[in-house]
């Protein structure tokens, strides 16, 4: 659950807007908690220096004694009640209750005695005489005769009051605004991925047999282009790789279906009626021909599909071109004297990096096909040499040679010259092999042909090992 | 009956003219589309087994030339391929039949007496001349009811004439159709090859079925 993109914005996004909305519902809790009871302070600072300048013109009048017991009398209003939350004092140093307002004298009760900085306001939130929160602000104030210290109090019920039902708001706001944030959240996510849903969609309905569609680019948002791009060069990848598997596969089936008829013919028409031993001899032998040839092809086809798969392991070691060639002339010697054909092998030692086994296929591959497709009393002419980091073995034959429109196709699987001696002998593989093999090699295999004149094909090996191009790719 | 077969696998195609002519066929090979279009068209072959993929000349090629030249001789296709797009195209361009190789020896036995059928207008295996029965998938002949025994070559005269019944072939027709090219036939050989055949079939029945047309050949006929 964890893993789905939408679910993981939307916690996130809840994660955030609650972080956001409780910092900003406690900035503002405190700030109306701050300005609230800044009013109350002020109001409070008000009323003590109203006392504090009343009383100034009474002492220049002699009269601070006097005023000081009348001040109680004449309060009125809030002050006048008994324990309304707006209270007063004026208090010696000494502690003495020298006035006091009459909300708090009919209580008889007091104020708590702050002492405060000098000619400063301190201030200090209390429990009041009737157990209600209570704000008081002291100032000690000189006088002629002697320091009196000021104390006014106010009630915070009113201002907890408010601050109480602005949190009541904000727990009802939260959650409703929390549901509706996540709805519209998970509305926005889901919007938001409709165009990958139509992708994997889109996805889902290719298989092995409508690889040829494609992903609208055109009609996929901007930021799930290059992901469509990309996709469509895979299937097309694919399709090609497909493709090619499909053709060899029937390329395969069909190579082994001629044999496969000659191998039935036999059975059916030696079976369908008595014969001389001999008979039966010929027909098997003939059949262990046709099935020797089924090998060679099954063979190949294993080595062009691994060479495909690239399982193919190569051995790398020095191989030396010189002797692995005339190895293989030793090989094709009994074939080159049948069909009267000189090979003739020049050029100098030249020491390579690669595999024993698949050169030696490389270049018996080109002799036989050079002695195979040559003209009685032809040519064979083998040179080695070297260009450019290279050695470069050219395999020249005095054969019927190659047309151009069968050399562009001479190196794909399974295709045959039409060959007018009717030399059909072969798997048409030998050639697509070769140009894996050299290709996997780093190499490349190139032919000149001209027909009725011969054909000349040039291989070239890199002397030092090429760097894997799957390995480079990577 | 003389087949016609082209295919460049020469060991298929020994294989197949050793069956056929065990079966009784004269067979002729060729080996590319060149020589096999050349043997189509001046050999008076009854029908031309065809390989599709041939050298020179492809199977196709050579079927739709045929075509174009105006020659009728019944052709099946043998190819390598089982596409069906392949089966329409030959079928289409004029091919009779079609084999998709490795096939049954016996199927392609049978498609060309099927072949040899519907070109002599005779639609089943029995061909039926008044009271003689001719099984050309056994190879057996009755008159009356009653098995006669005949050589190969006793075989395929008969059934040569029986295709044709009621019209008359040619001494030159019957070798040519009968017999190899290499067997150095003299036309006296055909009218041996009748008396056996009129001893057997005709001798002892009231109704004479092989008759003589002086000057143009031999006829089977009903009446």
């Amino acid at each position: 659950m964890f893993k789905s993109i939408k679910i993981k914005i939307i916690i996130w996004c809840l994660i955030i807007f609650s972080v956001v909305f409780a910092g900003l519902e406690l900035l503002l809790y405190y700030e109306l908690e701050r300005v609230a009871i800044g009013f109350i302070d002020d109001h409070m600072e008000s009323e003590v220096e109203l006392l504090a300048s009343i009383l100034k013109v009474e002492e220049s009048h002699g009269k601070l004694e006097h005023e000081l017991q009348e001040l109680s009398v004449s309060a009125k209003g809030e002050y006048a009640v008994k324990l309304s939350g707006h209270y007063y004092q004026i208090v010696s140093p000494r502690g003495k209750i020298l006035s006091r307002s009459p909300s708090l004298g009919l209580a008889n009760a007091r104020l708590p005695m702050l002492v405060p900085t000098e000619g400063q306001f301190n201030y200090a939130t209390i429990t009041g005489p009737k157990g209600e929160p209570l704000r008081i602000a002291s100032k000690a104030i000189h006088f002629d005769e002697e320091r009196l210290i000021f104390v006014a109090g106010d009630t915070l019920e009113g201002t907890y009051k408010l601050l109480n039902s602005f949190r009541r708001i904000v727990l009802i706001i939260y959650p409703i605004a929390f549901i509706l944030s996540a709805a519209g959240i998970l509305f926005i996510t889901g919007w938001a991925l409709v165009p990958l849903k139509f992708f994997s969609a889109k996805i889902s309905q290719i298989t092995e047999e409508n690889l040829y569609e494609r992903i609208e680019e055109g009609k996929t948002p901007m930021e799930l282009k290059p992901l469509a791009a990309s996709f469509n060069t895979m299937l097309g990848r694919l399709e090609k790789s497909f493709e090619r598997r499909k053709h060899f596969l029937s390329d395969a089936s069909h190579e082994l279906r001629t044999p496969t008829a000659v191998i039935k013919s036999y059975c059916d028409v030696v079976l369908g009626r008595e014969r001389s031993a001999e008979d039966y001899r010929k027909a098997l032998e003939k059949i262990a021909t046709t099935v020797n040839r089924m090998r060679d092809i099954i063979n190949r086809i294993l080595v062009v599909s691994r060479l495909d798969g690239r399982t193919l392991e190569f051995n790398y070691v020095r191989v030396d071109i010189k002797e692995t060639l005339s190895d293989v002339l030793r090989l094709v010697e009994p074939s080159a004297l049948c069909n009267k054909v000189t090979v003739n092998l020049q050029g100098p030692s030249i020491t390579i990096h690669g595999d024993l086994e698949g050169i030696t296929e490389v270049f018996s591959n080109l002799v036989e096909n050079a002695i195979k497709y040559n003209r009685p009393g032809g040519r064979v002419d083998i040179t080695i040499g070297k260009a450019d980091g290279f050695a470069v073995v050219t395999v020249a034959d005095t054969g019927m040679g190659v047309s151009e429109k069968d050399r562009k196709r001479i190196f794909e699987r399974f295709f045959r010259a039409d060959l007018s001696r009717g030399v059909t002998v072969g798997t048409g593989l030998g050639l697509s092999i070769v140009k894996a093999i050299v290709e996997a090699h780093g190499g490349r295999i190139e032919l000149e042909s001209e027909l009725g004149s011969g054909s000349t094909f040039r291989v070239f090996l890199p002397i030092e090992r090429a760097v894997d191009k799957s390995t480079a790719e990577a | 009956m003389r087949i016609l077969l082209v295919e460049d696998e020469k060991d298929l195609a020994a294989i197949i003219k050793q069956g056929l002519e065990e079966e009784g066929y004269v067979v002729d090979t060729a080996h590319d589309g060149e020589e096999g279009l050349y043997m189509a068209e001046n050999y008076p072959v009854d029908a031309v087994v065809l390989d599709i993929m041939l050298p020179i000349i492809d199977g196709l090629t050579v079927l739709s030339t045929m075509r174009r030249k105006g020659i009728k001789t019944p052709v099946i296709l043998l190819t390598a391929r089982d596409a069906l797009m392949d089966k329409i195209k030959g079928l289409d361009t004029g091919a009779d039949d079609y084999l998709t190789k490795p096939f049954e020896f016996a199927e392609l036995v049978a498609r060309l007496r099927s072949l040899m059928r519907r070109k002599g207008e005779v639609k089943e295996a029995v061909i039926r001349i008044a009271d003689l029965e001719i099984n050309t998938a056994s190879h057996e002949v009755k008159r009356g009811g009653r098995e006669i025994k005949l050589s190969a070559r006793e075989y395929a005269l008969l059934e040569f004439l029986a295709y044709n019944k009621n019209a008359v072939v040619s001494r030159s027709d019957i070798v040519e159709h009968i017999y190899h090219e290499e067997t150095d036939m003299d036309s006296n050989v055909v009218d041996v090859y009748i008396n056996y055949l009129r001893k057997k079939v005709d001798k002892g029945f009231e109704k004479k079925l092989i008759r003589t047309i002086r000057g143009a050949g031999y006829m089977l006929k009903e009446e």
